[in-house]
């Protein structure tokens, strides 16, 4: 039996297994996926957000397929970004990296998503240096439907790209979003990813990161709005060499509950991870943060987890970290506060209204420094920080 | 007129009377001192000038440009031209000096690097606003966003505790020309370091216990706290 049919297998006899981590909200309405050339969501437009620029895209809404393209420039040095049911009967090679990270019998989300996977497979060759970033949208507008995406990503030896990921919903439902990314040795990537979700909306995000020798990965993630819950946790294996930054933002609105965190795994020497965290919790939110990082060789992490209460709310940061190594060294904070008084006294001193004061003080909580993010993706990044700090306190 | 009129002020942090009747007047133009001991109240008398929330006008009255602002919110009266510098200020995690400063002068109209250059702040526009700065830093980087609000009535809060002596000859320099720009200034020294080298200073008070014991000429009184310190109005004056 060839390995796709083995995947097909393996998920058919999950689908009643229930996640180990996180809500569970229940599959609703599942569709295989379908090409229908068309408009992007208008929740993702309004996030600013298109797959039609930069160095190529795709968007799907529901299971439709709405775009997807490469520029001419990327498409003729080998670049590929095709939906994934295509790449699984065009591209022999992509069963090396098909449910090679995650098992499709995981839970029922991943089984679900494994038997109608829409998402889209992409690939940059060794050596290729992208230029302009790669732009994916994910939106779902179906009453109850539950979206299931599948993101393969291969970055090939010292390949460069900026990735970046909207998806947002304007109903109710759930996303449930597998992403298998591998970093050939001494590939660059850096990989940004937003959401915006409604009130009665679940996200079930199940990320692995495959970082090879030398690879450098800087990693975003900015969550206007939690929705009822959310389960991501990205899990990252890095090699010999690998440098990781993760910066994260999560706006855990009133009733939502939210599990999250990231796993971090030093496999070889050298390896350099840094992991930042960054809750806000509103009133009646519940958030558990699970952030670990083992060492399994001379590696350095740093974590830090903050959580900001704007209201009665619940955070559990949960830090752990693992020596396997003598000379490991890892050092996690944590921290839950409020704002400060004296900060919002101080700032209406200097002629801002107490809710620009707010503002601007949850601003500066979640505020991400990226490092090497091109120009474009910082700018949309930082208006959904900004967009992220008025939605606080308004 | 008078530009700030205090009558018989009443003030209160967390329920403890702090300010205890203090009554005085400011002309358009001139510059006071504010002295006592540590504790006396300085800070708080500038703070309920400028409506800093938590210190509470338990009676008495605040008149700027003839009007009651007594109950006025701190960014209206920052709009109307009251400014305070402070002492302590707290730190703002995750904001630079400069994004401050630009949304600081996008609607005060003031040119924030010309004036970041000729403070010397101008290679601390990027880091953190009063996080991980030196003492002499803050109090520049403080001065620096205050002015940049275009104060009519500029409150200051001990810019010169903890500044060697060239940094407080430089300061009162540039409260000299803030002066003379028309602007009035209410300048709050325990050390009094600053007094001797201001090019100008029309009237002394002296806070003791929450109380006003003086209000008058500096001369005279001014060497007298120098030399032998704030226990000469232990008995009131
Ligand atoms: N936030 C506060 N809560 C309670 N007491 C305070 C607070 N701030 C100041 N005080 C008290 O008020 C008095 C005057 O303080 P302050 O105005 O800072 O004095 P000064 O500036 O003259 O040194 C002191 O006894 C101080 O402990
Ligand atoms: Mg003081």
């Amino acid at each position: 039996m060839g390995w796709i049919e083995e995947v097909v297998r393996r998920a058919e006899r999950a689908l009643d297994k229930p996640p180990s981590f996180g809500l569970d909200p229940g599959l609703g309405k599942l569709l295989e996926p379908v090409e229908a050339w068309g408009e992007e969501l208008d929740a993702l437009k309004r996030l600013g957000v298109t797959a039609r620029r930069g160095a190529g895209g795709f968007a799907q809404t529901d299971n439709k397929i709405v775009y997807v393209g490469v520029a001419e420039a990327y498409r003729k040095l080998g670049v590929i970004i095709m939906p994934l049911r295509e790449a699984l009967k065009k591209i022999p090679w992509i069963e090396k990296y098909y449910w090679r990270l995650l098992p499709p019998d995981l839970d029922r989300y991943t089984a679900a998503t494994a038997l109608y996977e829409g998402g889209t497979f992409i690939y940059i060759p060794p050596g290729v240096k992208v230029r302009a970033p790669i732009n994916v949208a994910y939106g779902v507008g179906l009453e109850g439907e539950t979206q299931t995406v599948h993101n393969v990503i291969v970055v090939g030896e010292g390949a460069e790209v900026d990735l970046f990921y909207a998806c947002g919903a304007s109903v109710h439902g759930v996303h449930v979003g597998v992403t298998e990314l591998y970093l050939e040795p001494r590939a660059k990537a850096t990989y940004t990813m937003v959401h915006s979700w409604p009130k009665n909306f679940y996200l079930r995000a199940y990320t692995k990161v495959s970082m090879g020798e030398e690879s450098r990965l800087e990693y975003y993630y900015v969550n206007i709005s939690s929705g009822a819950g959310i389960a991501s946790k990205p899990s990252f294996t890095m090699r010999r060499g690998a440098r990781l930054h993760l910066d994260t933002v999560i706006r855990v609105v009133e009733g939502s509950k939210v599990y999250t965190g990231a796993r971090v795994v030093g496999e070889g020497e050298g390896v350099r991870a840094e992991v930042l965290s960054k809750v806000l919790a509103h009133h009646g939110s519940y958030t558990l943060n699970l952030v670990e990082v083992e060492a399994n060789a001379d590696i350095e992490s740093h974590s830090d987890c903050k959580a900001l209460l704007l209201g009665d709310a619940t955070v559990e940061t949960v830090p752990k970290i693992v020596a396997r190594s003598p000379k490991a060294q890892l050092s996690h904070e944590a921290s839950i506060g409020v704002l400060s008084e004296d900060a919002i006294a101080y700032l209406e001193s200097k002629g801002f209204s107490e809710e620009e004061a707010k503002s601007i003080l949850v601003y500066g909580f979640i505020a991400i420094k990226p490092k090497t993010l091109p120009p474009p993706l910082a700018r949309i990044l930082d208006s959904m920080l900004q967009a992220l700090a008025r939605q606080a306190v308004g | 007129m008078p530009l700030l009129k205090l009558e018989n002020l009443h003030v209160s942090i967390g329920g403890r009377k702090i300010i205890d009747n203090v009554s005085l007047e400011i002309e358009s133009g001139e510059v006071h001192l504010l002295m006592g001991p540590n504790g006396a109240g300085k800070s708080t008398l500038l703070k309920a000038i400028a409506g800093v929330r938590g210190v509470e006008v338990v009676s008495g009255r605040i008149l700027f440009e003839g009007e009651e602002i007594t109950g006025l919110h701190a960014w209206e009266r920052v709009r109307r031209g009251i400014v305070l510098v402070w002492q302590n200020p707290p730190g703002i995690e995750g904001v630079s000096v400069r994004e401050l400063a630009e949304k600081i002068s996008r609607r005060s109209g003031v040119d924030y690097r010309s004036l970041a250059e000729k403070l010397g702040v101008a290679e601390l526009l990027d880091r953190e606003v009063h996080r991980r700065l030196s003492g002499g830093e803050m109090r520049r980087v403080e001065l620096f966003l205050s002015l940049l609000l275009k104060p009519k009535l500029l409150l200051v809060d001990e810019v010169d505790s903890g500044v060697d002596v060239e940094n407080i000859a430089r300061l009162a320099q540039v409260l000299d020309e803030v002066r003379e720009q028309g602007v009035s200034l209410l300048i709050v020294t325990h050390s009094g370091a600053i007094a001797s080298r201001l090019s100008r200073v029309d009237r002394l008070h002296v806070l003791y216990r929450g109380r006003l014991v003086y209000s008058g000429d500096p001369r005279g009184v001014l060497d007298k706290i120098l030399s032998q310190g704030y226990k000469v109005f232990a008995g009131g004056c």
